[in-house]
């Protein structure tokens, strides 16, 4: 995987060096992500519930994919929050 | 067809644990009589919701698994939706989900457990569509005949990641 141009913008003061993290799902080799396993989830979403993006988590695209559904799910019945204060 | 749901539901808490209870029960027999059987039912308990849901800061959740034909699903949702006592429900297809742990169990050369036996509620929909028992199993009218697992439609015993009763 690429990683992204370090300043996007013209100043330096942004410089983000993105470590070459290893999606954990592709690691463990977890094909389903349960969007009852709110643990699981939880450390997929930022304080205020918002959803990490990949370059933060890490993971690869296809799994975001499943985890961004998981979570939608879970926020629909209760377990996740959509946004806290 | 018979397919597999899972449905996920939250029973309002400021009612009795009879009436809980007895709202469980309903919406089992209501995967019955519309044709399907149950799977799996998993009592979380009451549980502290992430966020207000009609009032509610926190509710019942009950995991119910189920196989049947899709119009019982239909009618399940209906009826949950005109409960007042369900204040949320989710029902997701998980035959794919079943067919890939069922892989993964072969993989690892885990025996299959047998299929969780049917609730006690009498299933008067002839469940004849699965494939004939063993012979040495005597086909006993309603409980038995539905337990015996057709290739396609495994329901094997999923490690849930909650326990129940669970409470954050």
């Amino acid at each position: 995987m690429a990683y992204r141009k370090s300043p996007r913008k013209k100043t330096f003061k942004k410089l983000m060096f993105r470590r070459r993290k290893v999606c954990k799902f592709c690691a463990d080799k977890i094909d389903y992500i349960d969007y009852k396993d709110h643990r699981l989830l939880q450390g997929y979403i930022k304080e205020r519930g918002k959803i990490l993006p990949r370059r933060i988590s890490g993971t690869c695209a296809s799994h975001q994919r499943k985890l961004t559904d998981a979570i939608k799910r879970a926020r629909h019945i209760a377990l996740l929050p959509y946004a806290t204060d | 067809m018979q397919r597999h749901y899972e449905t996920l539901f939250i029973i309002s808490s400021k009612i009795q644990d009879d009436d809980i209870a007895k709202v469980c029960k309903t919406m089992e027999e209501l995967v019955v009589k519309n044709g399907g059987q149950v799977t799996k039912v998993e009592k979380w308990g009451k549980r502290k919701l992430a966020f207000e849901v009609k009032k509610h800061r926190d509710g019942y959740y009950v995991l119910l698994q189920s196989l049947g034909p899709s119009p019982m699903i239909d009618e399940l949702e209906r009826n949950m939706k005109l409960t007042d006592d369900v204040i949320r429900f989710l029902t997701v297809r998980i035959d794919d989900r079943l067919k890939l742990e069922a892989k993964k169990r072969k993989k690892a050369g885990i025996e299959e457990p047998p299929p969780p036996v049917a609730q006690p509620v009498q299933e008067a929909a002839p469940e004849a569509p699965e494939e004939a028992p063993p012979a040495d199993e005597p086909s006993e009218v309603a409980p038995e005949a539905p337990s015996a697992d057709p290739e396609e439609g495994e329901t094997p015993e999923k490690p849930e990641g909650e326990s129940a009763g669970e409470e954050e």
